[in-house]
């Protein structure tokens, strides 16, 4: 399918109204990423988000879209209280997948001499691959009904971590409304196996160090200066949420048919906000939510146990701090001013990340001034960023702006480019330590297999929707 | 993109598919999961120590399809098992019954190639054709 796109400007695109579609489309993309979208399916699928019913503004897709499943990667559509609907699909398999920012007191130069060991330690301390667990942790039936209600706050009850962290999470790590009663057994069996556990695929770890600041105030707000070492984590709900959404697909397969809803992609099923399967489904996701903030939770303190015992230094030394957690695939009550009117929405965001501007009640205390952190991995080759949300990002896309850097290569494409180099003794040449389950994966996940983030950030930055902080480089790489 | 046995697996910018054609429903079942563990396991050989029964429900064949295949994810994932063959006993429109078999993961003899998170509905197809069955769906990686 030709999908016709209008250019706004420099980096946005319209896909005028057609069809079953109720709304355009608004694309954010450069040029470059414009051609490369038309020869895959992403577009189409912006069209198809458009379809569904009660859709509030335009079917969007951030910088880094690309051909998903359903919804296209990048897209954020949100629906009316009253006559829209919720989509398991423009959440994802991954409830809250998302990431996690710690910053140090310890600058780049002091670890180098440890990097290695840091490295192997955090591949042996965080479970990553196939089947992998930590022995010293094992969660019981009762105590993963707390999980599900309390999210990050179970985890730092249980000794994993502050309370203070929890001020610094999306939504303070919990999102309200779980109930574990709308959860099958199957995604309990699987959460109660893979609590604590990173996963594979794009999640990963990172030792990073700061390598460039772009705005010093902001960035001495958010605790971050060049040189220093900082920490990400990248993972969600594992098992227990890709359970939920292929439950709840099924509900809503169902469902679909019962409300009289087409369905160009079965991707795309959904029911009424206002119906019984679809407050079934969020207070199951709120559930999967949950898991995946006391997942980060719990990683972050083995990831500062590690430090501790390969540095050994204390945490009053090492102060690794929560900058923020945020989600990137998550369905969100929210309110937003529509045509001058005030209405709460149900903002669905399929890889992309809340963005809300300074002054927002929601974002900490801490950082209301400068905006609600944004944190925004790359490639494991290149670098990542920190942003914070903007007023115009609260104005045009529902306070979102993009997640990562979206891939341009196939899987099977980028597995073929990797073979005959070496891609982790290339990495190690240029100073980047890679520890990784599996080597299908680190080829899968060479950085040229992603678009370079600096791209996506720059769309984003000249669009309004975000507003860069600093840049990231990584030192050393965890993957399962 | 061909591994033969039956199934092709196919491109996808961020995870991928998997394509199958057989002269019969069952036949292409076990093809699209000969494909599912390929993609999951590579080429690692798996015997068949362990079998397990299974029956899946669902109100058309794409679901029916999609079902089968994420129960060999789930048998694979919660018993940390590799599996060597799914044989389909019977298929209707509602309801298909089989078994899988296979064996514990061993490092030593069996390589992950990629996790999968679930088979998805994006583009789903399980349809008699004038040549026989074909079955299509994409996973989420």
């Amino acid at each position: 399918m030709t999908v016709k796109v209008q250019q706004i400007d420099r980096c946005r695109w319209r896909i005028p109204r057609k069809g079953a579609m109720r709304t355009d489309g608004l694309v954010f993309a450069s040029a470059e990423m414009m051609q490369d979208l038309r020869r895959e399916q992403a577009l189409e699928q912006v069209c198809n988000v458009a379809t569904l019913p009660g859709i509030v503004g335009p079917s969007m897709a951030m910088p880094d879209i690309h051909w998903g499943y359903g919804f296209p990667i990048g897209g954020v559509a949100a629906f009316d209280a009253d006559d829209g609907v919720v989509s398991p699909g423009g959440v994802g398999y991954d409830i809250n997948c998302g990431v996690r920012l710690l910053r140090s007191s310890l600058d780049a130069e002091q670890i180098l001499p440890e990097l290695g060991r840091l490295a192997d330690a955090l591949f042996h301390n965080v479970p990553s691959g196939v089947g992998s667990c930590r022995s010293d942790f094992k969660l019981s039936s009762a105590a993963e009904g707390q999980v599900l209600v309390k999210g990050a706050a179970w985890a730092v009850q249980q000794g994993f971590g502050d309370a203070a962290d929890l001020e610094r999470i999306e939504g303070q790590g919990i999102i309200a409304g779980a109930d574990p009663e709308m959860v099958s057994a199957r995604a309990l069996e699987r959460g109660r196996a893979q609590l604590g556990t990173l996963g594979s695929g794009n999640h990963f770890l990172e030792i990073q160090q700061v390598e460039a600041v772009y705005d010093q105030a902001a960035a001495d707000v958010l605790g971050l200066h060049t040189g220093q070492v900082t920490v990400s984590i990248h993972t969600g709900s594992r098992g227990f949420g890709y359970q939920v959404c292929d439950d709840y697909l099924k509900v809503m397969l169902k469902a679909a048919r019962k409300y009289g809803i087409t369905l160009p992609d079965r991707q795309l099923c959904c029911a009424p906000l206002t119906s019984d399967e679809a407050l079934s489904y969020l207070a199951a996701m709120a559930c999967a939510a949950n898991f995946a903030f006391a997942n980060r939770q719990m990683i972050t303190a083995w990831v500062r146990e590690t430090f501790e015992q390969v540095l050994r230094k204390g945490p009053a030394d090492l102060r690794l701090g929560v900058i923020y957690d945020v989600c990137h695939n998550i369905a969100k009550w929210e309110n937003h001013v529509v045509n001058g009117k005030s209405r709460r929405l149900c903002v669905h965001r399929k890889g992309a990340t809340r963005a809300f501007p300074p002054g927002h009640a929601e974002i900490p205390a801490a950082y209301r001034q400068i905006g609600q952190p944004v944190l925004i991995p790359g490639d494991m080759g290149r670098y990542s960023y920190v942003l914070t949300g903007t007023a115009g990002a609260f104005a045009e896309t529902f306070g979102s702006t993009c997640h990562g850097a979206g891939r341009v290569m196939s899987r099977h494409a980028a597995k073929k480019a990797a073979r005959g180099q070496d891609i982790i003794g290339d990495l190690a040449a240029r100073g980047i330590l890679v520890r990784a389950a599996g080597r299908a994966t680190v080829a899968e996940e060479m950085p040229e297999a992603y678009k370079d983030v600096a791209d996506v950030v720059e769309v984003v930055r000249w669009a309004g929707i975000g507003h860069v902080v600093a840049r990231l480089k990584p030192m050393a790489v965890i993957k399962g | 993109m061909t591994l033969g046995s039956g199934f092709r697996l196919l491109a996808h910018t961020a995870d991928m598919g998997i394509e199958a054609r057989a002269a019969s429903r069952e036949k292409v079942v076990e093809a699209m999961a000969r494909g599912m563990t390929a993609l999951m396991f590579g080429r690692s050989p798996a015997v068949a120590r362990i079998t397990t029964s299974f029956t899946v429900r669902a109100e058309d064949p794409v679901e029916l399809l999609v079902s089968c295949l994420n129960e060999l994810v789930y048998w694979s994932e919660n018993g940390n098992l590799v599996p060597a063959a799914l044989h389909v006993a019977t298929i209707s429109a509602g309801e298909l019954q089989g078994t899988i078999a296979g064996e514990v993961f061993d490092p030593r003899r069996h390589g992950v190639e990629r996790q999968v998170k679930s088979v998805t509905y994006h583009q789903a197809c399980f349809e008699e054709t004038p040549t026989g069955w074909y079955a299509r769906v994409y996973v989420d990686l």
